[in-house]
């Protein structure tokens, strides 16, 4: 009979779950470094000039994006505008801002180096109609040498 | 069967450290990634004209004004003379600051600024740059970048000698004031017709900073 009891007394080995909080956190670094925030899915591809006198955005402007790819087509958030539609479109975001803040916006302009001054122009009054007047033109750094 | 072995314990690592290390990395990531900074260069429009605030229209002396155009082909001339690019920053550090009191550049004059005192001011200097619609958006942007290195060597070098700082890192009130001797003058036009036309009335931003 001692025997029988003896094979009674087993039990499960519980499994050890220090490592767990590791295994979380290497996902999270796994995800936060390949994912790159954005503002908006970037429709269009395109290639910024470079430039050497550059400022950083102000972290605390409000910043819209006005993406402009080689072949002239215009995104403006989520979507795909033409000239007029992208007036109606800030004119609507300039009147959607609180009054005190209305001085704050900036517009980003995310122009491909091979895209037209013709079309930017247009897209530069477009933005000073509105009553924008802080432009900002997105560059990357050269590189010397 | 007398011999018991006794039970032997694989030995653990301990791991309660391990999540501090952990939250050291991320702290460190959070830290040093930029989190898609935005550079770029800056441009203050003009206000449209309005019939509350009249556009003064003031006569522009010869002397005042640089007129830099970039044609269809990308090629820069600075008042109808093709420069290089790379001459521009030169060519417009000169012309804004009139080093020497030349006759043909802008006129200097004295002017009482907070901080500084008296000042030789080329206020009345303006960029007239001109681009054509066809030329390209890099080129554009070349020629802005060359303007603004101009301006912030002169702003540089103001802000050393006389409060021993680069401009970027002095504090909103002599940053004001340095501005008030290098002030940002540029209208932007488009060039209409081929390069040499002088086609000033059709000038419609201005670049104020």
């Amino acid at each position: 009979m001692s025997r029988f009891k003896k094979n009674s007394k087993r039990k499960v080995p519980s499994l050890n779950t220090a490592s767990l909080p590791d295994m979380i956190f290497t996902l999270l670094f796994f995800f936060m470094i390949v994912s790159n925030m954005r503002e908006a899915p970037h429709r269009l591809h395109f290639r910024i000039p470079t430039a050497t006198e550059m400022e950083k955005l102000d972290k605390e402007s409000m910043v819209t994006y006005i993406f402009v790819n080689k072949a002239g087509e215009i995104q403006l958030d989520y979507k795909i505008l033409t000239l007029d539609d992208l007036s109606d479109a800030l004119d609507r975001k300039v009147s959607d801002t609180p009054d005190e803040k209305r001085d704050k916006i900036v517009v980003s302009l995310k122009i491909d180096r091979e895209a037209k001054m013709g079309l930017v122009n247009d897209i530069k009054k477009v933005v000073r109609n509105s009553g924008i007047l802080l432009i900002h033109f997105a560059t990357e750094v050269r590189q010397m040498g | 069967m007398l011999i018991r072995r006794k039970k032997r314990e694989i030995p653990q690592v301990n791991s309660s450290a391990s999540a501090d290390i952990a939250f050291l990395l991320l702290v460190f990531f959070l830290i040093a990634s930029s989190m898609g900074t935005e550079k770029g260069i800056f441009r203050r429009l003009l206000p449209k004209a309005s019939e509350d605030i009249p556009r003064v229209r003031k006569e522009i002396q010869e002397r005042d004004l640089l007129v830099l155009k970039i044609d269809s082909d990308n090629q820069l001339y600075c008042n109808d003379i093709p420069l290089d690019i790379s001459g521009l920053k030169k060519v417009a550090t000169d012309f804004i600051s009139n080093p020497d009191d030349d006759d043909s550049l802008p006129e200097r004059h004295e002017k009482e600024i907070t901080f500084l005192g008296m000042m030789p001011v080329t206020s009345n200097h303006v960029i007239s740059l001109q681009v054509s619609r066809d030329a390209d958006y890099d080129a554009y942007v070349s020629v802005q970048n060359e303007l603004s290195a101009a301006y912030n060597q002169l702003r540089n070098e103001l802000s050393l000698s006389r409060f021993g700082k680069i401009f970027a890192v002095l504090d909103a009130e002599r940053q004001l004031s340095v501005r008030e001797v290098y002030p940002q003058r540029i209208t932007e036009s488009e060039l209409s017709g081929e390069a040499g036309n002088d086609d000033r009335k059709k000038q419609k931003g201005e670049g104020v900073k």
